[in-house]
């Protein structure tokens, strides 16, 4: 009877809310610490194949082999044609995508405010840095079925091909809505729904370029 | 009841979905491929079931004042643990999911046979019917999936069902799809099963 007692007294539901929370928080903590090399791994492979994607095509066009089978050749692929730059090279993660000795793209990974939080984007330029090959947002928290559309192909898919730089100042962009089509090169159509976050991404990769283009200057 | 009867009620004659008319949400939201829909009724089964299990073993000590504290943190719990698994080993699933795993925690049926079942009765009886209101729920997953993909991608499970003649329609690819295709199965299994309307 002692037991039932205690368990009417008032203080019991706490003591058994604050018990059960954690015992549960301990099993997930450790569930996580066990799983957590596996996670970082999936992470990287992810990331690796990303920028091996954006510069699949520019490779498949020095090696001769095409993009399909570069992506399937991953993490020897990666191995093979891209290379780190050190750290410190620039403000920014870089890699160098090499054929033999011939540099074909850098790749950097950019970083920019978004309308709810940081964006993470890779991109990848032309050894003269001056052309987008390919733009990859890698991580946002933008709304859902609205900024969150930045990921989509069509958006990023646009910058392809884009000279971003005129006489060494990187180029204005601008957005015009997404239902019309681009009639000059630097218009790009925004998501509908989404301005902020559409120039969000312009602004983002503005100053990055510039950050990158700074220490192009310096050398 | 025994056992067996345990899994047919709550699996197939109190089906969750097309009986009590709970987690539409998610059954409209990741229907549009069999693998995706297979996975989430897999992964919902396990956090149902396992949820049973716990709040079936803790029923004669838990305060009636914070009982559902209790159930929203041990089923958040179980949800946690089937995201930490889905990231490490199936990562392309769980980026399609995406937010959808960890909204197994909103979803009615848990909270509902937690409340009504497991909170009453002993922990293996609230395990098998946790395993057969998740099968229940996993099956009208997998009927509407079998539409969705078939009519709009030409595929079961990502293997190519029909030929090249097969044009896609994609409304089935989008949500608005799984809405009657969801009205069509509670309506025929209603007239056949319920002698309803």
């Amino acid at each position: 009877m002692a037991e039932q007692g205690f368990m009417e007294r008032p203080v019991y539901p706490v003591l058994f809310i604050i018990a059960l929370s954690l015992v549960f928080v301990g099993i997930l903590a450790a569930m996580y610490r066990m799983n957590e090399p596996g996670i970082e791994k999936q992470k990287l492979e992810a990331y690796e194949k990303s920028i091996l994607s954006l510069c699949a095509d520019s490779l498949a066009s020095a090696t001769g082999i095409s993009t399909p089978e570069i992506m399937a050749a991953y993490p020897q692929s990666f191995a093979d044609y891209i290379k780190p730059l050190p750290e410190g090279a620039y403000p920014r993660r870089a890699f160098e995508v090499k054929f033999g000795d011939r540099i074909l793209a850098y790749v950097f990974d950019i970083t920019g405010k978004g309308l709810w939080g940081t964006m993470r984007a890779l991109i990848a330029t032309t050894p003269a840095k001056d052309t987008i090959i390919g733009i990859n947002v890698y991580e946002q928290l933008e709304t859902p079925g609205l900024g969150a559309r930045i990921e989509e192909s069509w958006f990023t898919g646009q910058f392809e091909q884009k000279t971003v730089l005129d006489n060494g100042v990187p180029v204005d962009f601008e957005l015009i809505p997404e239902g019309q089509s681009a009639a000059e090169p630097n218009q790009i159509r925004q998501v509908t729904g989404a301005t902020i976050t559409s120039k969000a991404v312009l602004t983002m990769l503005q100053n990055e370029l510039r950050l990158i283009l700074d220490v192009e200057a310096g050398k | 009841m025994n056992r067996k009867e345990i899994f047919l009620v709550s699996a197939f004659r109190e089906n969750s979905v097309w009986k009590q008319v709970l987690g539409i949400c998610s059954a409209l939201a990741v229907t549009n491929l069999m693998l995706n829909s297979l996975i989430m009724g897999l992964g919902f089964t396990f956090a149902l079931a396992l949820s049973s299990l716990t709040t079936s073993l803790i029923r004669n000590y838990t305060p009636r004042s914070v009982r559902m504290i209790a159930q929203t943190l041990i089923i958040a719990s179980y949800v946690i643990i089937v995201d930490i698994l889905l990231k490490a080993y199936l990562p392309e699933i769980s980026k399609q999911l995406g937010p959808y795993v960890g909204l197994i925690i909103t979803n009615c049926i848990l909270m509902g046979r937690l409340e009504a079942f497991a909170s009453k009765n002993p922990p293996l009886d609230s395990f098998i019917d946790g395993i057969g209101a998740g099968a229940g729920y996993t099956l009208v997953l997998l009927v509407i999936a079998f539409f969705r993909e078939l009519f709009g991608f030409g595929s079961l499970f990502g293997i190519r069902i029909l030929g090249v003649w097969w044009t896609n329609w994609s409304i089935m690819v989008m949500a608005p799809s799984a809405f009657f295709l969801l009205a069509m199965l509670i309506w025929i299994i209603n007239k056949r099963y319920y002698k309803l309307g």
